[in-house]
Parts: structure tokens; C-alpha cells; sequence
């Protein structure tokens, strides 16, 4: 009896010790802990994070469309005090799915480094490590447009800048950063994209070198550096600069442009609030339709009219009619180096950039290149075209209104008609929306300026 | 018997034979003591003879060997529970055989055994808490499932049907702060049952014993923080003569009242449709000649009105016609029914010298109140005990079963997926003729569609889709199940057990060419070009499969040791357990099926399609076949103790320790260590205690830990792969928990003080228990800073404390041929959140209907909160909250900033205070019996009108507060429903939904069922025992309520459907 006693202690003891194997069978087939490279490849190819949910309340507010007061009421809450830049307009989903995506965006970068190779190469770890990179840089980018007061080159630092998460580590404390860190850690982050990925992807899921080239110009833009937007703009259309030809795309159709056309460098939509932006509710402002011209192709390519004789949108380049594109196209680049062009003097050079998109945007046989009249007059043409190829791309129309509103020439108000009229003047506080009064009430940080 | 069983008794008798006693001195008696009824062996009776210290006992096949000095004379008194003590005076000079036949007490109190699924444990020697119910209370019950039989016939046990499902139990209180965690675990004879508890047969069930305390359930450690539920199964006996027992019965099912719950008439929703369509609502809708966006009827009479298409009175007469329809009678008549259920068993039972058999068979035929969905089920069950030598047992059993379910119910008929069904939609017409009713696009462009041909029929009719439906599982349940027990010595069993468990199941739903989901999804892929029509989703059926298999392998070894002698016992185990599952399956999805030829069409997967006439922008065509795994893992070493001391004084302990493969948690850290201590002491046989009138009573007390896994958290960042991405087509994988590095497991402390007792002839007996639970570092869903990434993360944040009465009273009493039984269950649970790591970030976050756990400290775990209610506005109808004690009409500041005194605590939404009160009189084979259910000490909340859902392009038809609503001043006086604004402010109408008006007292009685029974022939004809006829009413409902809505508070929808049964049952 003592021996079977001991033997059974023995088996005991022995299961204690040796079943460290046997309990390291993973739960569930699927599951992984990210500690190769592959894994850490597929979680930034998670298209709900990585390429959807982009902000949207900047483009709640912004210009270049208008709701009914009949589908204003029909809308949420929120939603409907953005839309008339009500001081106390929530939009704590775009912050929400942001930092979301950053924190992915540092998993990766933590582990990146230690990460198994598998079947994978050095140059792929770099890849992904770019990759990471362009995503935070690119969604504090987004960020800064909505939630940190506008900051160009030379201006003065402030406290107010964004929270700046770099791990993964959810315990780190939640701290403002100063608008100039904020700013600085983007212009990093993407800096170091630009220097990791491949001048080319695939799939525009994906970023490419092209593309952290690109959101650096947007961002040189934003801050007024127009030699250092210049310079970005020019290194990502030396990748390429083949632009998309609307004399071949199917302008009478309803959905006329196709996902992944040739225009997209990198692709991303923005989150859908309340079907604001949806085809159903949001109508084009009927200033801006007047401005195209009749041979201009955007006109039936992006413009479908009501019975009411007020136009729709149908030009998104997500390939559908409910998402608004959100990413970096070329159609872009070209008018960023067109404006910079006519900023540092060369007018010429920024007429014929200008002339190159037109000629894929006019019917071909009836585009006459534009000819040059004054400086002034050619930044206002090159800012209208903006206005006219711009419209309903989501992240854009918000920080131009920011941007342009430093300079009187282009500065303007702008009026909301409902039952009330409502107005937003240039320099407003509500131009830096209020960060969500819950992430306010857990983390303790400062609220904006009212 | 069970194989299971630790021999606490077989030692004795043994002991004896090792010569104590000088041969010649001696005699000896041996024996067997039987039942008088069935003459089936009586284990466990104590036999005592006067002048000698010894205890004798009968061991598990109900023999003893008594080994007595010589006398003249013997004064011995045999005891056992549930039989009445037998004293005889014997004279034997020579070895002598005797068979003892003991009388069945009449009022049978208590089990003498409880099963904890390693042992059984006789109940005046255990130290923790256990409840069992027997076969004879178990079947007073008439239904398919194991679960639902126990409502109402245990102390403890709360079935919380809230969310509509009759089987969720909460026992003893709350000690997670998950639902799915809350969950008691449930062994069936020897180990955890994982499998589709519904795949178990009622009738094949011994007895149901649940484990409370930690001393009981600490032996299932890390598992058994929410109570252990041990399923016993019937075994043959050894010696005992064939039996054959055989039942019937039926059981009729009311059809669900869709009228219960009160709705806005539809002629109120015709008028704010019409409202609607004046402020414009619809205007985009109609003028989208993209999507085709669906508009109901009505809407389209309007549009005709206002295009001049028909006239004033046309829309008039057509308005009307519409406002005399009623969605729920079609659905009525259509869709529910009578529900019919029925349930067939058989088994077999006997044993000789050296074996035991038992056979059953059961069939289960469930035809659902929801028309189409049907449920059978087929029982086969086969269990062998053999004596292979008189040192070694085998048992092997098979139980196997076999599951058809067919689900072929709409379930709720949407107009779009954004859409509920208007209330004025017609199913069938007069004819019996199925109606379209509008679906997914507009009718007008359906015409159109139509006119263009080329496209299959477009229209939804709900009741042919009902008949054309063709959704079915199957399944089966295997469970090989094998133990063998060697006797070392007569005080030392060692005992293998084994047990493999298969459970394949399969899914198979055919959407063939006729259903509106086929049709549908042909025509959007279509493409009409010049040269003909272009189907990429060829024609044909779609067909759906879905496979997926357990298969689980447990295996124990454990040994016993039990002695007793002069004034001590001792019983002890130790033992290590392993378990194995792994669980595999798959999912395909075949298009252009044809059924009865079996072919199957290619489609592109790979490439983005048109969709038709740009209904939406280019898809590809759904690809969902997917493959699924994984492995559970268990490893368990546990040891437990007792001894007793003169039968007084009883001290256990028990200690466990527990791993699994849990992910991303550290090896060290998956093994959990959990212990119990436990004493008892029988004051009824101490000496200095004569009570003639309590001769039974006994007290123990108990403390230890047991615990909860958590499957669903991990100390490290885990991903999981999902597939592949919708645009990229890169596989992609999700982050599924955030590195948490100080993740701990939950613990559950638990102290138990319980007294049992029996007055004389039992006239009264029971016990009461006072119990404190105490749950530990439980795991919560915590509201963080989105700003790390999450919105919400689990951590361990909060400590739980239970603390509760259970009483267990009853009565019997005999006059005459009647006899009378009485049982009263009192439970009495009170739950409070000791403590919660983490400040709430906004107070409006515990306002709610406490059907989840809000951790409010000094609050129980379910608790309902409201807004505090400062009345109607008498100008506006406008609802009125505090903010700061201040009256306000600011709804979104309310949500943000109310403050905790702005809150009303109405208390638990769990009853605190419940139980049941059974009587059962019995007069010469006739029994009538009566279950009184009462629930008390809580609250809950009433749905009422959410005017957001209502005014919306999607609206849909909304609650009967409607017709309470403020419409004038003066109208406050009589009501609390808010007037109705457009447009709609979501924060008004939740600060209402939320307000303390809309909170009820949920205090009610109700009678839980009737049993109605008759024994023909009880003293038998040859080969019959008897016939029983049983009939049996269940849910009768509420008798009364302190709420004045009518409301049953149990349910959020309807309550549980009355049912009828008639049974009958004869043994031969």
C-alpha cells in the first residue's frame, strides 16, 4: 500500500511538473500571440481598422454639401450638432476609431523588432515596420485636423496637442502632448514610412512609399511649408504620375468609378455618421455646381441631379455610393503641386501641372490648356479646381478651410440654413472640435478652448 | 449503484474476520438486509447490539457478518435512514444465516447518500451543503429537459428567465460578474458534461444533487464557483429481480399571446406615418432612384396622392382599409400554433450474483408552438456492472443519442435589415394564398423590373417562405463511459475511470430557387446586356452546410481509503484527473444546388461583380466556408478527507489544484490552488441530549475557496485570425485582448453554517443554512480611456459578497388512509458589490432594466437604477430630471453630468427573497399535488414608448404608452408618458425609458404546476407492479403581482406558455 501510495504521489507530482507541454496547446486553431512577422502582417491587414472609420466630423462640417431640414431632423444627435458646429458637438466615434488604429499600429511596433521571421525576410519586418509607421502617423494626422488647434510653420507652440500613445501598453498614462510634439511625431512617423516601404504595393490597401510621400506633402500643405510640400509632392509622383482619364470612365453610370482606380495611392474610407455624406440625404452646395464647366467631365462623372434640380454625389473612389474615399489620390498630389508651384513664384511651371489634370478631367476634344493672367488669380483658379475635384473626399475640405482661413483673400464664413441660421467665422474656436467629454472625465486631460 | 461510489462501508464487516476474538468464544451471524417492498439490498445499516462497543454496517449489497462473543441472548437495533429502526431480540448458539427485513419508513425526509461525482458520502457524515432530489421528485415534473424539471423544487436555485430561455440558473447569489461565467457546472454520473445537455433523457436520471458549499463543490475546484450540478443516472443492482418500467406522455403547449405586450394601434401608426410624410422624412427615400430604398405602402399611397395619381377618396378608402389590418393575426393564425409534445421510455434493469444491467430506450417528439420548427430526439442507454473477481468491479456503459431539430420558423419578419414590418403587412389572403408584402426595394420599381424582364420574380411573400424553408440540424451524443474498482484491502479501493465522449452535429439549410434569399441574390448579380442575360450566381439552390465534432477524453484515477473502527472513520480520496476535447468543424456554402440531382455550379469568388442596375456598388459574390478548432485541456490533482469521531463529531478537509491550457497566461500561473475545511457535529446523538421532541439534529459548518475560469482573457496580446480581408484578400487576423498583465483568476470564498433537523416521527424536518459567499478579483468589462485603444478591457476589479438563508422545511402527517406532505423552500440571497475598483465616468451609465451586472458599490450585482422623475412639463409634455437637485430639461447634460444623488436605487432586479411551497395529499393511489412559486424583493423595469424608433423613415410600430402620452395640459395629472416632439430626441426619450416611473415592484406568486396522479392496481397483478396515470399542468401563471400593468415580471417578452401533459407509467 505504501508503495502504490508513493507511486500515486509520484504520478502526481510528476503531472505538476511535466504538463507544461500538455497545457500549451493553443484553445482555439485561430488564435496566436503576435510574435512573428506573419502575424503582425495579417493584423495590418485588417481592413476594418487599418483602411475604414476614418474621421468624419470635419467633413460634417465642411462646405461642400447641405441637408434638408427634413433629413437634419431625421438624423442622430450628434450628428445633427456637428453639422451645425454646435459648441458642444460630440464625435467621440472618430477618436475612438483612431486610437484604435493606434494602438494596432504599436502592437506591431513593439513586437516588430523580436518578432519571429518564419517564412518571411529581413525586408519584410522592414516593410511592416513602415507600415506601422504610416498608419499612426497618418491617423495622428487626421486627428490634428479635428482636435488640435490649427499650427503652421513659425506659429506659437501650445499645450493643446493630442495624447501621443506610443506603446501598446494600455496602462500608460493618457497625457497632451504640445501641439508642436504632435505635429513633430507625425512628420516622424511618416518620415520613417516613407523611408521603409516599397516605392509600390499591390493592393492600395496597403501603403507604399508613394504614399507616406504624399501625406507628408498634404501635411507640408497644411502648415504652409510649400518647399518642403513641393519637395514630397514631387519625390511621390516621381514613383508615379499616371492619372486616372475620365474620358474613360463611365460617367452616365451611378457608381462610375471603380474601387483601386488608377488615381489611388493609398485607399481608406471614412466612417459613415448617420448617413450624412449618403447619396439619399446630402445634396452638392449648388455655388460650387455652377462652377463646372460644361465640357468638364466631373460634372456628370461626380453630379446626378434630383427631380428638385439639386444635384447628388456619385463620384466616390471607394467604388460605391455610401462610402466617402478617405485616402491619398493622384488627382490630389497634382493640385497640392500646383498650389505650391504658384506660392513660391512659378506660376508657369504650376499652370502647366494644372493643365495636365484638366486635360483627364475635360472632354478631350474640347480642352483648351488655360492660359496665365495674374499671380492672385491663378492660386484662386488652382483652389477652385481643389474645390470642383475635392468635394466629398473625406479629411480634405476641413484643414483647406482651416489653412485658408489665415489668409484674408481666401478666408470664409460659413452659413448653415435650417428653420435657424447658423454661421461659423474664420479663426472660430469651433474649428478645433472638442475632444469626447468621456475620454475628458477618465483621463483628466484639458479640454479645449470655448 | 453507482460505480463511483466510495466504499466508506465495506470495511467493517471485514475486519472482523482478522480474529479478534478467540474462535471458540464466538458466533457468528451474517446476512443481508433487504427492503420489504422490492427486496432490493440495503447498504448502509447500522447495526448495534447491546453491551458491545462495535457498530456494525451492512455493505453495499446490503450484507454483514457479525462476529459476536457468546451469549444467552442479543438485543440488536438495526438503523437506517428512510427505514424504521428494527429492534429484535435473538437467540442463535450456532453460526446462523439470517435475511433482516426492514421496513420504509413513511415519510421518507432525506437521501442517506449525496453524490459529489467523485464519492458518495453518506449525508449525517458530510460537513457541506448539498440538496438532492430523488427520482420520485424528479419525475413529479413533465418535460424533455433535465434543466427545467428543477424550477421550483430545489432551495437555492434561481431560474432567472429574463432573457426568455427557461434553463439559466443562478445559484446561491451572484459570484461573476458574467452571465456565461455565472453558470453552475453540471457533471453527469462521473464527469463535467460539455456536451448538448438537451441530448439528455429525463428519464434515465437517479437523483440530482447540487453542491453549494465550498466543502462540497471545492472538489470540482476551479470550476465550481457557481455551484455543481451532479446529474446521477439509473444503475442495475446486484441480486435484484428484472424490472421493466414504461412511459408515456403527451403534453400540449399554448399557443404564445402576441397580444400580451401592449402596441400603438395600427391606425395610430398610419397617422404618424402620414405625419412624417408631410414633414418631408420621406422626400430623399422617394426621391432615390439609386438604391430603390423600400417605402412602406402607405408611403406609396401618399406619393400617388400627391403625384395626382389618385384621388382624395381613393387614398381615403385605401387609408381605411389599411388602418382595419392587424400584422399579429396573420402572424397568429400562420405562425404559431398549439405546440404538441411527446415523450416515450422504456428500460430494463436487474442483476445476479456478479453482474447488473440496465437498458433503457427514450423517444421525444416536440412539434414547437412556431410553426416549422419541429424538435426528436432518440435515447439509448446501456449500462453493465460485473464482478469480475470478489477484489475487482468493471463497469461500462454507452449512452448514446440521436437529435433531429428542424428550424424552419421566419423568426421576426423584417421589411429591410434597417426596418421592422409595418403592422397593417397581409400574409394571406382569403384564399389561403400567400401576399408580397415589401421587402428590400421599392414595389413601384419592382413593376419596373418586371416590365424589363429577364430577372426572376423579385417579391417576398413570407408564408411561402415559411413552406419553402428547408433549415435542419442533426445531431448525436455518444458517451463510452468504463471504470474499474480493485479492492486492495477491505479499507483500500483504487479506481480507474474512463470516459470518451463524440458529438458530431451537422447543419443544413437549403435556400432552393423558390426562396426569396435565392432569388434575391440571383437577380442582384445579374447582368442584362445585349447579347442575353448573364447570371453569376447561376440558378439553382444555395445550400448551406455546416459540420462540427467534439470529441472529448477524460480520464481519473483515484484511490479510497475508508476504516472504521471502535469510535473512529475515517473516509479519504486522492486522485488526479485528465481531461481532453478537441472540437473541429466547418462550414460550405454550395451555389446552383440542385437537390435532387445533387450538382453544384462554379461561381467567381475572386472577382468584384456589378451589381444590377447599380443597386450598390460592385461585390463579390459571398465566399463562407470556413474551417474552426480547438483544444481544451484539464489537469487536476485533488485529495479529501474525513473523520469522524463517535459518530458526533465530523472534521473534513479537502484541498485541489487545477491547470489548463489557458491562452497567453504564464504556466505557473494556470494552476490554481483551492482548499476547504469542514466540521460537523451531531448534537441528536450525543448523550446529554434527550430530546423526544427534535431527536434529529445536527450542525456543521464549513469555509474554503473555490473558483472561476475565464476563457475569455488573457495577461498577453492575443490575435485571432478571422480570414480574408474583403478588399485586399490578404488573410487577416483581429487583436482579441489587449496585453493584460495582472490578469488574476476569480476566487470565491465561501463560509456555510447549516443545521439539520427532524422532529419526532418527522413530523417536521429539514434544515436551515446560512451561507456568506464571498467572489474575489472578478473579472469585469471596464469603461477605459478609449484613448488606449479600447474602450472597454476586463480586468479584475470587483469583490461580490453573498449573503443568504436557505430553509428547507417538511411536513408530513397521516390521518387515516390520506397522507399529507408539505414542502416549504425559502431562499434568501442578498448580493452587494463590496467593493469596485474604478470610478464610474458618468453615473447615467447604471441607469438601465439590470438585466447586466453594473458594478455600483453597495448596490446588488443587478440592480435597477433610474433617472429621478420631477414630472411632465404642464405646457410641453416635456419629461423632467433632476441635475444636482436641480429640475432640468437639458437630456444630453443629464446623460453627461447627473450625479449619484440625481439617481434612484430601487434595489435588485434578481428576487432577494424566493422559493416555493409544495403540497401533495395522497388517499389510496390518488396524489394531488401543487407547486406554489413566489419571488420576492425586486424590481424591474416596464418597456414603454421610444418615440426615436417610432419617427423615424424607418420607424416601426411602437408601445401601447402611446395612448397615455401627454397630448394637452392637464394630461400630467393622469400620466408619466411624455408627449411626442419631432423631431425625436434620442435623450429624451432614454432619460423616460430610464426614469423611476418605469420601474415596477416585481413581488408575485404564481402556480408553478399541478400533478394530478393515479396508482391503478398498487398492490399488483402478475407481472404488472402498478400503472400510474399522471396529469400535469405547468406555468399556469400569475395568482399575484404587485405590479398593476399585468406585467409577468419574470419574462422581458412573454411569459413561458402554459402546458398540459398526461403521462402514463407502469413498472413491471
Amino acid at each position: 500500500m505504501k508503495n502504490l501510495l508513493l507511486v500515486m504521489s509520484f504520478s502526481v507530482l510528476y503531472t505538476f511538473v511535466a504538463c507544461s507541454d500538455y497545457l500549451d496547446v493553443k484553445p482555439d486553431d485561430s488564435l496566436t500571440v503576435p510574435d512573428n512577422v506573419q502575424d503582425l502582417q495579417a493584423l495590418l491587414d485588417y481592413e476594418n481598422v487599418f483602411n475604414m472609420q476614418y474621421p468624419a466630423a470635419g467633413d460634417i462640417g465642411a462646405d461642400y454639401y447641405f441637408l434638408s431640414k427634413a433629413d437634419w431632423d431625421s438624423r442622430d444627435i450628434d450628428a445633427r450638432m456637428t453639422y451645425i458646429w454646435d459648441i458642444n458637438a460630440q464625435n467621440h466615434l472618430d477618436w475612438n476609431y483612431s486610437f484604435q488604429r493606434i494602438f494596432h499600429c504599436n502592437v506591431v511596433l513593439d513586437e516588430i523588432d523580436k518578432a519571429k521571421l518564419g517564412s518571411m525576410t529581413e525586408a519584410d519586418r522592414d516593410i511592416i515596420k513602415g507600415r506601422a509607421y504610416f498608419y499612426r502617423g497618418w491617423s495622428y494626422f487626421q486627428l490634428a485636423q479635428l482636435y488640435v488647434p490649427y499650427y503652421a510653420k513659425g506659429m506659437a507652440d501650445s499645450e493643446y496637442g493630442l495624447p501621443l500613445q506610443l506603446v501598446s501598453d494600455i496602462n500608460e498614462p493618457v497625457v497632451r502632448s504640445t501641439v508642436h510634439e504632435t505635429y513633430s511625431r507625425i512628420i516622424d512617423d511618416l518620415e520613417r514610412a516613407a523611408e521603409l516601404l516599397p516605392d509600390r504595393v499591390g493592393v492600395p490597401t496597403r501603403p507604399s512609399r508613394a504614399a507616406a510621400l504624399g501625406a507628408l506633402a498634404k501635411l507640408y500643405l497644411i502648415m504652409g511649408d510649400f518647399e518642403l510640400s513641393l519637395y514630397y509632392t514631387e519625390n511621390s509622383l516621381d514613383i508615379n504620375d499616371v492619372l486616372l482619364d475620365y474620358n474613360d470612365v463611365d460617367r452616365d453610370s451611378d457608381i462610375p468609378f471603380k474601387v483601386f482606380n488608377k488615381d489611388v495611392v493609398f485607399h481608406a474610407v471614412m466612417l459613415a455618421r448617420s448617413g450624412v455624406h449618403e447619396q439619399g440625404y446630402a445634396f452638392v452646395d449648388t455655388v460650387l455646381v455652377k462652377k463646372y464647366n460644361e465640357y468638364d467631365l466631373r460634372k456628370t462623372a461626380f453630379l446626378k441631379a434630383d427631380d428638385t434640380g439639386l444635384f447628388r454625389f456619385k463620384g466616390s473612389y471607394d467604388g460605391g455610393n455610401y462610402a466617402l474615399f478617405s485616402g491619398i489620390a493622384i488627382d490630389e498630389l497634382y493640385l497640392i503641386k500646383s498650389e505650391c508651384l504658384a506660392r513660391l513664384g512659378r506660376e508657369q511651371k504650376a499652370l502647366e501641372v494644372l493643365n495636365r489634370l484638366l486635360s483627364k478631367r475635360w472632354q478631350k476634344d474640347r480642352f483648351v490648356p488655360m492660359q496665365l493672367a495674374s499671380n492672385d488669380d491663378l492660386l484662386t483658379i488652382i483652389l477652385e479646381e481643389r474645390e470642383k475635384q475635392l468635394l466629398f473626399r473625406g479629411g480634405i475640405r476641413w484643414s483647406d478651410l482651416r489653412r485658408l482661413n489665415q489668409d484674408p483673400r481666401f478666408a470664409k464664413i460659413l452659413v448653415r440654413k435650417l428653420d435657424d441660421r447658423y454661421e461659423l467665422i474664420p479663426g472660430d474656436d469651433r474649428y478645433t472640435f472638442m475632444l469626447p467629454f468621456s475620454v475628458i472625465q477618465i483621463s483628466g486631460m484639458p479640454q479645449n478652448h470655448r | 449503484m453507482r460505480q463511483g461510489k466510495l466504499l466508506v462501508l465495506v470495511g467493517a464487516i471485514f475486519l472482523v474476520l482478522k480474529g479478534a476474538f478467540a474462535q471458540q468464544g464466538v458466533v457468528r451471524l451474517s446476512g443481508k438486509a433487504v427492503d420489504e417492498i422490492d427486496r432490493a439490498p440495503v447498504p448502509g445499516v447500522t447495526i448495534s447490539v447491546k453491551d458491545i462497543q462495535r457498530i456494525y454496517t451492512t455493505d453495499k449489497d446490503g450484507m454483514f457478518e457479525l462476529v459476536l462473543p457468546r451469549r444467552p441472548e442479543y438485543q440488536m437495533t438495526m438503523r437506517r435512514i428512510g427505514f424504521d429502526p428494527l429492534h429484535v431480540n435473538m437467540k442463535i448458539d450456532k453460526d446462523t444465516v439470517v435475511t433482516i427485513t426492514l421496513k420504509p419508513a413513511d415519510n421518507v425526509l432525506e437521501e442517506v447518500t449525496v453524490n459529489t461525482g467523485y464519492q458518495s458520502i453518506p449525508k449525517e457524515r458530510a460537513t457541506g451543503s448539498f440538496e438532492v432530489v430523488n427520482a420520485e421528485l424528479f419525475n413529479r415534473q413533465i418535460g424533455t429537459d433535465v434543466i427545467s424539471r428543477l424550477d421550483g423544487i430545489m432551495p437555492s436555485i434561481l431560474f432567472d428567465k429574463r432573457t426568455g430561455a427557461e434553463q439559466r440558473m443562478v445559484i446561491r447569489g451572484v459570484s461573476s460578474l458574467s452571465a456565461i461565467q455565472g453558470a453552475p457546472l453540471i457533471v453527469l454520473d462521473n464527469f463535467p458534461f460539455e456536451g448538448d445537455i438537451n441530448s439528455i433523457n429525463p428519464n434515465d436520471v437517479e437523483s440530482v444533487t447540487l453542491l453549494k458549499d465550498a466543502a462540497a463543490a471545492s472538489i470540482w475546484g476551479a470550476k465550481a464557483g457557481n455551484g455543481v450540478l451532479v446529474i446521477t443516472t439509473k444503475k442495475g443492482k446486484y441480486k435484484a429481480p428484472w424490472q421493466v418500467s414504461v412511459h408515456a406522455n403527451s403534453t400540449i403547449q399554448e399557443k404564445p399571446d402576441l397580444y400580451y405586450m401592449p402596441r400603438m394601434s395600427t391606425s395610430d401608426f398610419i397617422d404618424i406615418e402620414q405625419f412624417l410624410y408631410e414633414q418631408g422624412a420621406f422626400t430623399s427615400m422617394l426621391a432615390n432612384t439609386t438604391n430603390r430604398p423600400p417605402l412602406t405602402p402607405v408611403i406609396e399611397l401618399l406619393d400617388e396622392h400627391t403625384r395626382g395619381e389618385i384621388s382624395e377618396t381613393t387614398l381615403k378608402n385605401k387609408l381605411d382599409y389599411f388602418r382595419e389590418q392587424d400584422i399579429r393575426k396573420d402572424l397568429s393564425n400562420h405562425f404559431y400554433r398549439t405546440g404538441i409534445n411527446q415523450q416515450y421510455s422504456f428500460s430494463l434493469n436487474g442483476g445476479g450474483e456478479n453482474y447488473t444491467t440496465l437498458f433503457s430506450a427514450g423517444y421525444d417528439h416536440n412539434r414547437s408552438t412556431l410553426v416549422g420548427n419541429d424538435f426528436r430526439r432518440i435515447n439509448l442507454n446501456i449500462q453493465n456492472t460485473f464482478r469480475l473477481t470478489p477484489r475487482l468491479d468493471l463497469s461500462t456503459g454507452i449512452r448514446y443519442s440521436m437529435l433531429f431539430g428542424t428550424n424552419n420558423h421566419l423568426g421576426n419578419i423584417q421589411m429591410s435589415a434597417a426596418k421592422g414590418m409595418y403592422p397593417y403587412a397581409e400574409f394571406v389572403d382569403e384564399y389561403g394564398q400567400a401576399l408580397a408584402v415589401t421587402k428590400d426595394y421599392r414595389n413601384s420599381y419592382l413593376d419596373e423590373v418586371d416590365e424589363r424582364g429577364g430577372l426572376l420574380d423579385w417579391r417576398y411573400r413570407p408564408y411561402d417562405e415559411l413552406h419553402l424553408a428547408d433549415n435542419t440540424t442533426t445531431g448525436s451524443n455518444l458517451l463510452f463511459s468504463t471504470n474499474l474498482k480493485y479492492r486492495f484491502l477491505a479499507d483500500l479501493t483504487g479506481e480507474v475511470y474512463y470516459q470518451y465522449e463524440h458529438e458530431p452535429s451537422f447543419g443544413r439549410q437549403f435556400y432552393s430557387e423558390d426562396t426569396y434569399y435565392t432569388r434575391d441574390l440571383i437577380n442582384r448579380f445579374t447582368q442584362v446586356a445585349d447579347n442575353g442575360i448573364i447570371r453569376p450566381i447561376p440558378l439553382g439552390g444555395i445550400l448551406d452546410r455546416s459540420q462540427s465534432e467534439l470529441k472529448a477524453q477524460s480520464f481519473r484515477g483515484q484511490i479510497n481509503y475508508t476504516k472504521d473502527w471502535a469510535n473512529h472513520s475515517i473516509a479519504a480520496i486522492i486522485g488526479m484527473e485528465i481531461r481532453h476535447a478537441r472540437n473541429e468543424g466547418n462550414n460550405t456554402r454550395l451555389y446552383g444546388y440542385d437537390d435532387d440531382l445533387q450538382t453544384t455550379n462554379r461561381v467567381d469568388y475572386v472577382n468584384r461583380l456589378p451589381i444590377y442596375d447599380n443597386l450598390a456598388g460592385a461585390s463579390t459574390i459571398i465566399f463562407s466556408d470556413r474551417a474552426f478548432g480547438g483544444t481544451q485541456r484539464f489537469v487536476s490533482a485533488y485529495s479529501n478527507g474525513s473523520y469522524t469521531y463517535k459518530k458526533k463529531y465530523t472534521l473534513s478537509v479537502s484541498a485541489r489544484k487545477d491547470a489548463s491550457n489557458l491562452f497567453g497566461v504564464a504556466t505557473n500561473d494556470k494552476w490554481s490552488p483551492l482548499w476547504s475545511v469542514g466540521g460537523a457535529w451531531n448534537i441528536g446523538e450525543e448523550e446529554f441530549y434527550h430530546s423526544n421532541l427534535i431527536p434529529r439534529l445536527k450542525v456543521r459548518t464549513t469555509y474554503g475557496y473555490s473558483g472561476n475560469v475565464r476563457n475569455d482573457v488573457a495577461a498577453v496580446t492575443t490575435l485571432q485570425y478571422y480570414g480574408t480581408s474583403r478588399l485586399g484578400r490578404y488573410p487577416y487576423a483581429v487583436v482579441m485582448n489587449p496585453p493584460n498583465a495582472e490578469l488574476r483568476w476569480e476566487k470565491i470564498g465561501t463560509f456555510n453554517l447549516g443545521l439539520d433537523f427532524g422532529f419526532v416521527n418527522n413530523v417536521l424536518a429539514g434544515s436551515i443554512e446560512f451561507y456568506r459567499k464571498t467572489a474575489t478579483d472578478l473579472v469585469s468589462l471596464v469603461e477605459t480611456d478609449p484613448t488606449t485603444g479600447f474602450g472597454s478591457l476586463s480586468m479584475n476589479s470587483a469583490i461580490i459578497k453573498n449573503t443568504g438563508v436557505d430553509l428547507t422545511l417538511n411536513s408530513n402527517t397521516k390521518l387515516g388512509n390520506t397522507h399529507w406532505s408539505g414542502t416549504l423552500l425559502m431562499s434568501l440571497n442578498r448580493n452587494r458589490i463590496e467593493k469596485y475598483m474604478l470610478e464610474p465616468t458618468r453615473f447615467s451609465q447604471w441607469v438601465g432594466t439590470g438585466s447586466s451586472v453594473s458594478p455600483i458599490e453597495g448596490e446588488p450585482a443587478y440592480s435597477v437604477v433610474s433617472y429621478r422623475w420631477g414630472g411632465l412639463d404642464p405646457e410641453t409634455g416635456d419629461p423632467i430630471g433632476y441635475l444636482e437637485g436641480v429640475e432640468t430639461k437639458d437630456y444630453s447634460l443629464l446623460n453627461q453630468q447627473v450625479t449619484k444623488n440625481d439617481l434612484v436605487f430601487h434595489g435588485s432586479a434578481l428576487p432577494e427573497f424566493f422559493g416555493a411551497f409544495r403540497n401533495t395529499i395522497e388517499w389510496k393511489g390518488v396524489s394531488v399535488s401543487m407547486n406554489i412559486a413566489y419571488r420576492t424583493n425586486y424590481y424591474f423595469r416596464r418597456q414603454t414608448i421610444n418615440y426615436s424608433n417610432l419617427l423615424t423613415a424607418n420607424g416601426q410600430v411602437e408601445h401601447g404608452d402611446f395612448n397615455e402620452r401627454w397630448q394637452q395640459p392637464g394630461d400630467e395629472r393622469y400620466t408619466t408618458v411624455p408627449s411626442m416632439i419631432y423631431p425625436t430626441n434620442t435623450r429624451r426619450d432614454e432619460f423616460y425609458r430610464n426614469a423611476e416611473v418605469t420601474v415596477e415592484r416585481g413581488d408575485h406568486i404564481r402556480i408553478q404546476d399541478i400533478n394530478l396522479s393515479y396508482t391503478f392496481l398498487r398492490n399488483g397483478i402478475k407481472p404488472l407492479r402498478n400503472i400510474r396515470a399522471t396529469f400535469y399542468a405547468r406555468n399556469l401563471g400569475v395568482i399575484w403581482r404587485a405590479n398593476k400593468h399585468n406585467l409577468d415580471p419574470d419574462v422581458a417578452q412573454l411569459p413561458l406558455p402554459k402546458s398540459w401533459s398526461i403521462g402514463l407509467n407502469a413498472n413491471f
